[in-house]
């Protein structure tokens, strides 16, 4: 026994005396790795990851439910083109990923100093935000990623309240763009505003119109809301001061991660097999018929043709057909091989939007300085250049196009949807989301839709929440007055 | 044997999720469950019980998780028997488990594409669903639209509804049966070899199970942790047979 003390004593001071006390930090530094994390470092990844989730998003969803695409042959009754909304489909998971990033850029951004990381931090966390609140309504926001402290069962905010919040960020991150700094460490792919033409930053520049053009079609979208957040007369400060409020006013503005082809950023699609990308859904008819009807060039660049007696022709099948219907293979228009490698397919936000969004206010009687008229045609003009297509000569002129100012208010606000409807190809759920607030276009309902099926208002949330986050789930399902596809998000009712 | 209890979690976790295969079924420890608890979607049904159909003849499915099963065995055994006579010894080994259910990615793709005999009701005529359809009066009445097999089966085990996609792994197993006989040892001896035997051996031989893919006994590689409970259109497993010759020198 004493001897046994005596060792224990003596392991004691030896280990005591060998322990290190005061470069314990230093030995442990490893100086070959960063320590910390650079905001441009996350802010390029990040940028290609989230328009992935949203271009792939608009494809396998918007798509096939605002009657873009069908899928060749559907027999188990099911799918979004007959409005079922299979629970938690949409870019819940991947979009809070990516929020952790944004996230990431703000607070480092802040510890530096750097207000434009900071800006561009604000505008990807209220763009992102925007898309899911819409989506399903009520969303975990003020508690969300918040699972490095602890909290892993976030409270969903109303969707009222982030807007509200939306807004406010909205307007800090205008304030806060300064176009007279590069961004220090890099890494913007979008605008590229890693350095200065001359003693300005264009890309910062544009990062502000986008920022404002953002706001702008969220207070559309709130409009019907207007006494709760001040839609109205906040569209009117934007209209009336351009200077500081300044909104796409060109195609070079757009929001869009252009694909460089380069390892690792490629269009997502660019390495698609057939099966995959063209052999199992066609456009539809409504889609191609009006393009056909107006000789639209933009067909080029989406579709491909098929040939009926020798004439290479752009067909489209029906949506929500009966489950006995099923398409022969490659016998439809589908997508074209272009687009698995074109550069501008990363789309967030288009300048055709913002003409489309002031035709309409100009329809409503804002002061835009043009005529709704004008916003249309640019609106047309700036989809034509988006992708990669010239204007025919005529186009404007011609039956299904022409602007018919005489008509009354709600048939010109159809035109202006209806072509909106063919801007909006591609960018992540806006023309469902605009369909749900203004009923168009008009999409006529398939003969094989269940009579029950109600075109949706919204994704029920994910099923896992039920495990994970059940007190939050329910206390939302509670103020939202349900959890299916039929309930009315707060700006839509 | 196996039993387990789940009392309680730590502090901000409603349940441990311990594996999800996508949204279509997890496994997960909740507190008052067990260990491995199988979770995922099923039917709406009526409050008698029945399954609820649409207008369009095709269940319902609910958007509301259950527990259709546990991923562990309630016990497992296996029996042993060796018979000696003269030069010969035969041995004989069953195993067993009894418990425990599995999600099974098979069953569901093998079903939605009509490759298995449940699949044949309807083939020919179409096939009216057993359940009943909330009609406009708010009444429950039996459903009667007929529907192509090809659209009910694929919607009746689609890969969200677990209730169909989750079954009992409950299975006895001949795993091995070996007969051997073991050579003189006077002949042997002349030759230096001390003994000898040949032997013919067979394992995995048969099967007794309800379990409707290949093999109860299965599961996935989640991310190289083997986990139980969901299988993932895996292989079947083979049947071995060979001749053993062994001699000792």
């Amino acid at each position: 026994m004493f001897t046994h003390k005596k060792v224990f004593i003596f392991l004691l001071i030896v280990i005591g005396a060998t322990s290190c006390s005061k470069s314990f930090q230093e030995l442990n530094t490893d100086p070959n790795r960063p320590k910390d994390v650079t905001p441009g470092v996350i802010l390029g990844q990040m940028q290609y990851r989230i328009v992935n989730a949203s271009v792939t998003a608009s494809r396998n969803f918007t798509n096939e439910l605002m009657q873009v695409d069908a899928p060749r042959s559907s027999p188990d009754g099911q799918g979004l083109h007959r409005y079922v909304v299979n629970p938690g489909s949409g870019v819940w998971s991947n979009f809070y990923g990516f929020i952790n990033d944004i996230n990431a850029i703000y607070s480092i951004a802040d510890r530096q100093g750097e207000a434009n990381y900071k800006a561009i931090a604000l505008v990807y966390k209220s763009w992102a935000y925007s898309i899911l609140t819409d989506l399903y309504g009520d969303v975990p926001y003020s508690e969300a990623t918040s699972g490095t402290s602890g909290n892993f069962t976030p409270a969903f905010d109303k969707q009222k309240d982030i807007y509200t919040q939306i807004f406010k960020d909205l307007d800090t991150a205008n304030a806060l763009f300064n176009d007279t700094k590069a961004l220090t460490y890099g890494g913007d792919q979008v605008y590229n505003a890693n350095a200065l033409t001359g003693t300005k930053n264009t890309g910062i520049q544009k990062w502000k119109k986008f920022c404002n053009s953002l706001k702008l079609r969220l207070l559309l979208r709130t409009l019907k809301r207007d006494a709760e957040v001040n839609a109205s007369s906040r569209i009117l400060t934007i209209l009336a001061d351009t200077a500081k409020y300044p909104v796409f006013s060109s195609n070079a503005d757009e929001a869009i991660f252009r694909y460089p082809g380069t390892t690792p950023y490629f269009n997502p699609y660019y390495n698609a097999r057939p099966s995959d990308w063209n052999q199992g859904n066609y456009y539809t008819k409504f889609f191609i018929n009006n393009l056909n009807a107006w000789a639209d060039p933009r067909r080029t660049v989406w579709a491909t043709t098929v040939n009926v007696g020798g004439v290479a022709t752009y067909r489209g099948i029906e949506s929500g057909y009966p489950v006995s219907t099923e398409y022969v293979v490659d016998q439809n228009s589908s997508y074209s091989n272009t687009l698995k490698t074109l550069p501008q397919l990363g789309v967030m936000m288009t300048y055709a939007e913002v003409e489309f969004i002031k035709a309409e206010l100009a329809l409503k009687g804002y002061a835009t300085g043009k005529t709704a008229r004008q916003h249309y045609e640019n609106g047309i003009t700036a989809s034509m250049v988006q992708w990669g297509v010239a204007l025919p000569a005529g186009y404007l002129q011609q039956p299904g196009v022409v602007y018919n100012a005489s008509a009354s208010a709600a048939d010109q606000l159809a035109q202006i949807m209806l072509q909106k409807y063919y801007a909006f190809v591609w960018v992540d759920y806006q023309s469902w989301f605009e369909k749900r607030r203004t009923g168009l276009p008009v999409l006529a309902r398939g003969s094989g839709i269940p009579a029950e099926n109600q075109f949706p208002w919204r994704v029920p949330y994910p099923t896992y929440l039920q495990s994970l986050n059940p007190a939050g789930l329910a206390a939302a399902k509670a103020s939202m007055g349900g959890d299916n596809s039929n309930v009315k998000v707060w700006w839509d009712q | 044997m196996n039993r387990s209890y789940v009392k309680e979690l730590a502090a901000g976790v409603p349940t441990q999720v311990i594996y999800a295969h996508n949204t279509n079924v997890t496994i997960e420890a909740r507190p008052g469950g067990r260990m491995g608890d199988l979770y995922g979607a099923g039917f709406v049904r009526s409050p008698d019980g029945q399954v609820v159909y649409n207008s369009a003849g095709l269940p319902i499915l609910s958007s509301q998780t259950q527990k259709w099963g546990n991923a562990f065995a309630d016990w497992k055994a296996g029996l042993l028997n060796e018979f000696t006579y003269k030069n010969i010894r035969a041995s004989i080994l069953f195993d067993g488990q009894k418990g425990g259910s599995m999600f099974s990615q098979t069953s569901h793709k093998s079903n939605t594409l009509g490759k298995t005999k449940v699949t044949l009701p309807g083939r020919d005529q179409g096939i009216v669903g057993q359940g009943v359809v909330l009609d406009a009066t708010g009444k429950y009445v039996p459903n009667t639209v007929r529907v192509p097999a090809a659209t009910y089966y694929d919607n009746y085990y689609q890969i969200l509804n677990a209730e169909v996609n989750v079954h009992d792994c409950s299975f006895i197993k001949l795993r091995e049966a070996r007969i051997e006989y073991g050579l003189k040892r006077s002949i042997l001896e002349k030759i230096g070899v001390r003994q000898t035997s040949i032997a013919l051996y067979g394992r995995d031989l048969f099967d007794w199970t309800s379990f409707p893919a290949f093999d109860p006994e299965g599961g996935n590689l989640n991310n190289g942790t083997l986990t139980p409970g969901v299988e993932l259109t895996q292989f079947p497993s083979t049947r071995s047979m060979g001749v053993n010759l062994t001699l000792k020198f």
